[in-house]
């Protein structure tokens, strides 16, 4: 119908002239922040256990926690991130361990960076930076979310849970 | 008959609460000795260190009960600081500081 | 053939059961303990016999409170016992750590290269030339193994006689009768005699610091175990030393208003001591288990804590790494509303900073985040009224005096800085800007000043402001960082990302233009392109840092908009979002209307063309 097909090629030119976010599409409230949060533990039981059995790296405990991103008095969202915290490589050098965990990222998907610090690799997955920081006493690994929007009440909510430990399965 | 000690007003109350100051003080010091974790250390250190807060935590308890001993020896009533006997308001004189150690027992 | 016997392969070291951490975190523990024990045996102590009494000694032994003091000081001696024991232990095991890394880096090396000569001469077939190499590799192999295994068995025995050590000290006062040899030992630390020592010394951190060195490890703990409030936060003491004093204080602070509160006895100041103590202990629990990787030690310093400063906001300094022993160190000051319960999300964008300064550095970083200043109230993105307030009546007073405190802070940093001295950098976001720029300006003794969010800084060019470098970081859309234009509204000072001001602004992107997007911008610089320029500044390598134009209204690159123009633009486009998301519901709510009549007439009707 005409008038129909005179609305839609509006309505698209509006959304193409318009908020450019719309066409990004991502996650925000409540249900934003959780699905990150699925796929931040998801990647633990994924990526990060293809490099810690690549580097021979042993784990020892872990946390996931959330803080507002924005001002504490005018939050606009959540940043999460999960920290890990491993042994020392036992029977490889640093820098085979650096390479060890960049063509395990590689093979999971993720493109890995190996920055000038000789022994640290970054990985990268949608807005997940994987990070992954060797050495002689233990292996320390955060994974990072960029900002989810939500409302104030909600970024206050989940910063105010504080950590929770995360399982190794 | 009404037992009291010629000491200075607000002396007795003072005393009354730095006790129980004191018995917080070591109550939460033994607490905390007691739950101090040995979790990760070899059976040696952890029996050693456990043998240590054993020791410590009963004594701390014991100066803790002490303490609040002491400051339950005061008891006032009607805004007044009064004791059963001349017995026990030499006993709780000697909870004061050393400047009020020879400070009067009234008998009225 | 030449001699191709080769070394079996090298067996680990032992393994650490105990580990510095541990011992750390049960040193800290004893010493909260020792601290509470401390305050009621000086008290009691206080009330009792005055010291070199010489009258009646029954008298003395007759007064039930001197003898109290007496008894709990037994105790008190047992603990300081204790505490050096565990300390002395932790630092053994760290010790302990680094030589075992390096052997298992020889070690891996060497069982590497013994595997690699072993196929080698399994898979080739020997020539005159190949067993002459072959040769000398395994003599070079079996004389490392033969250095190896000693220094590995020398290790072993090490790590067990550190253990041992340990045990024998805390059985050395695991009883009452040895509490009392130890209460009466003349070789005990004088706690008046150190007290004096420390406090004589508090404004001077070079001459703090070096005095520090002279004392020996038990009378150090028996100091801060006295005074942990004052030593935490005395510039020239160590970090690791203000870490444990802290901590104590921390601790002992929570046990024992935490009983208050539970008697009913808490003052409104003492509650809001008691949440802002909470705080920090759940930052520090959560990053617990954070370690060096290169010397297991607690990654988390906590350098400052004042719990009940500014009127109940508090202050707080806690850094990640060691500052005294990294080749980089980073200060961040914060702005506005920044009080101890902004706390984790202030840390995070710490660490995410000392992160990236990690990546891009060849050495060791520590990134430290400074809230020790009383930091003006009010949101300043609650409306155009407020946003113009910090323009315009919030004053420059608290960034001067805060501004002073900073200097003295880094001061203390300086004087307790270790081996070669530290490449230096603060930087300062929104308000902390401007407190930043008065310590510049009084000298502030650092390498590099980054600036970001800034709403003005108390000098119109980098060179009149310090000799350091100055990095700017200003989003073209962070409303804040327009006040300070010449033309604009702001009494904090300029702008130093103006042209004139001649810093080196970096890349942070311009940030989204909607109105509402306003806060996220000005929160926004330790997040992408911006967190990567400031880590590479952090890291000392300024080549890596993306520049971009400075402000200039007159030039293109540089051009940017005013305070009222911005208002204008980012609200159009604001409420123009808000329309067009109202529009393209509408529409969508139409055609869905339109589909449906077309069903209903089809089907009545025939096809809808």
């Amino acid at each position: 119908m005409k008038a129909r097909g005179v609305l839609l090629l509006v309505a698209g030119a509006m959304v193409a002239a318009g908020c450019s976010d719309s066409a990004d599409e991502k996650p925000s409230g409540r249900e934003g922040v959780e699905q990150v949060q699925d796929e931040m533990l998801e990647a633990v039981d994924d990526v990060v256990h293809d490099v810690a059995a690549a580097t021979g790296i042993e784990f020892r405990s872990g946390n996931h926690s959330a803080v507002i991103c924005g001002d504490s008095i005018d939050p606009v969202g959540v940043n999460q991130k999960v920290s890990l915290h491993f042994g020392p490589p036992p029977e490889s050098t640093i820098e085979q361990a650096v390479s060890d965990a960049a063509t395990a990222l590689e093979d999971a998907g993720w493109s890995a960076e190996r920055p000038t610090n000789p022994a640290i690799v970054v990985g990268e997955n949608d807005d997940l930076t994987l990070q992954f920081h060797f050495g002689g006493a233990a292996t320390e690994v955060s994974l990072r979310s960029s900002c989810v929007e939500t409302s104030r009440d909600v970024a206050n909510e989940y910063q105010d849970k504080g950590a929770t430990d995360v399982e190794w399965r | 008959m009404a037992v009291t000690l010629a000491v200075p007003d607000g002396v007795l109350a003072a005393a009354k609460a730095a006790w129980d100051d004191a018995a917080d003080g070591l109550d939460g010091a033994w607490r905390r000795l007691g739950k101090a974790s040995t979790e990760g250390f070899s059976p040696a250190v952890a029996a050693a260190a456990e043998a240590f807060q054993d020791t410590w935590v009963t004594e701390l308890k014991h100066r803790a009960e002490d303490a609040q001993e002491h400051s339950d020896a005061f008891v006032e009533v009607a805004g007044v600081f009064e004791f059963t006997d001349r017995a026990s308001a030499e006993q709780a004189r000697g909870l004061l500081a050393w400047t009020y150690r020879t400070a009067a027992i009234e008998v009225s | 053939m030449g001699d191709l016997e080769l070394p079996a392969p090298v067996d680990a070291p032992h393994v650490l059961t105990s580990t510095p951490t541990r011992a750390a975190t049960f040193a800290n523990n004893l010493r909260a303990v020792t601290v509470q024990v401390k305050d009621v045996q000086e008290w009691a102590q206080a009330q009792g016999v005055p010291a070199g009494w010489q009258g009646d000694a029954r008298e003395a032994a007759d007064h039930t409170t001197t003898r109290f003091a007496r008894r709990v000081d037994i105790s008190e001696a047992a603990l300081d016992r204790a505490v050096v024991a565990t300390d002395r232990f932790e630092d053994r095991l760290a010790r302990l750590t680094a030589r075992r890394t390096r052997l298992q880096a020889r070690r891996t090396t060497l069982n590497d290269e013994i595997d690699q000569l072993r196929t080698a001469i399994r898979d080739n077939v020997p020539t005159g030339a190949t067993i002459a190499a072959w040769s000398a590799t395994a003599a070079d192999l079996r004389a490392r193994a033969s250095a190896l295994v000693p220094d590995i068995t020398s290790w072993n025995t090490d790590a067990a006689d550190a253990e041992a050590d340990y045990v024998r000290a805390l059985r050395g006062v695991d009883e009452i009768s040895e509490g009392r040899r130890a209460a009466s030992d003349p070789a005990r630390p004088d706690p008046d005699a150190l007290t004096r020592g420390l406090r004589g010394r508090l404004d001077d951190p070079a001459a703090l610091a070096a005095w520090w060195r002279t004392l020996s490890r038990a009378q150090k703990q028996a100091l801060l175990t006295e005074h942990p409030h004052l030593v935490g936060n005395a510039g020239g003491v160590p970090a690791g030393d203000r870490d444990e004093a802290n901590r104590a204080a921390l601790y002992s602070d929570i046990d024992r208003l935490t009983r208050q509160e539970a008697d009913g006895e808490i003052t409104d100041e003492e509650r809001a001591i008691l949440a802002n103590a909470e705080v920090i202990r759940a930052e520090l629990n959560k990053h617990l288990d954070n370690l060096d990787p290169a010397t297991g030690e607690h990654l988390l310093h906590l350098l400052g804590y004042r719990p009940g400063a500014f009127a109940g906001d508090g202050g707080v300094v806690i850094s990640f790494g060691d500052p005294d022993r990294a080749a980089h160190v980073s200060v961040n000051v914060p702005g506005m509303t920044s009080e101890i319960s902004s706390l984790p999300g202030n840390l995070d964008d710490t660490e995410a900073l000392y992160e990236s300064a990690l990546r891009q550095s060849d050495g060791t970083v520590a990134s430290v985040f400074w809230l020790d200043y009383d930091a003006p109230s009010g949101n300043p993105f609650a409306s155009v009224d407020d946003l113009l307030d910090l323009g315009s009546v919030v004053s420059p007073d608290a960034a001067d005096a805060g501004g002073e405190r900073l200097s003295s802070f880094i001061d203390g940093l300086r004087a307790s800085d270790q081996g070669e001295q530290a490449h230096l950098t603060t930087i300062g976001h929104s308000y902390g800007s401007t407190t930043l720029g008065h310590a510049l300006q009084d000298g502030l003794p650092v390498d590099d000043a980054v600036l970001i969010g800034s709403p003005g800084v108390p000098e119109h060019s980098a060179a009149d402001l310090t000799t350091a470098d100055v990095w700017v970081g200003a989003m073209d859309n962070d409303p804040v960082t327009l006040l300070g234009a010449d033309d604009g509204f702001g009494t904090l000072g300029g702008d130093p990302a103006q042209e004139t001001f001649d810093a080196r602004r970096f890349e942070t992107g311009d940030g989204s233009a909607d109105i509402r997007d306003g806060i996220a911008n000005h929160t926004g610089y330790f997040r992408g392109h911006s967190l990567d320029n400031m880590g590479a500044i952090v890291a000392n390598k300024d080549d890596e840092v993306s520049l971009v134009a400075e402000r200039d209204r007159s030039s293109g690159d540089g051009h940017y908009e005013t305070l009222p123009e911005w208002f204008v633009k980012s609200a159009v486009i604001g409420s123009g979002n808000a329309m067009l998301e109202t529009a393209q519901q509408a529409i969508e709510d139409r055609v869905t209307m339109m589909e449906r009549f077309g069903e209903v007439l089809s089907s009545g009707f025939g096809t809808l063309r």
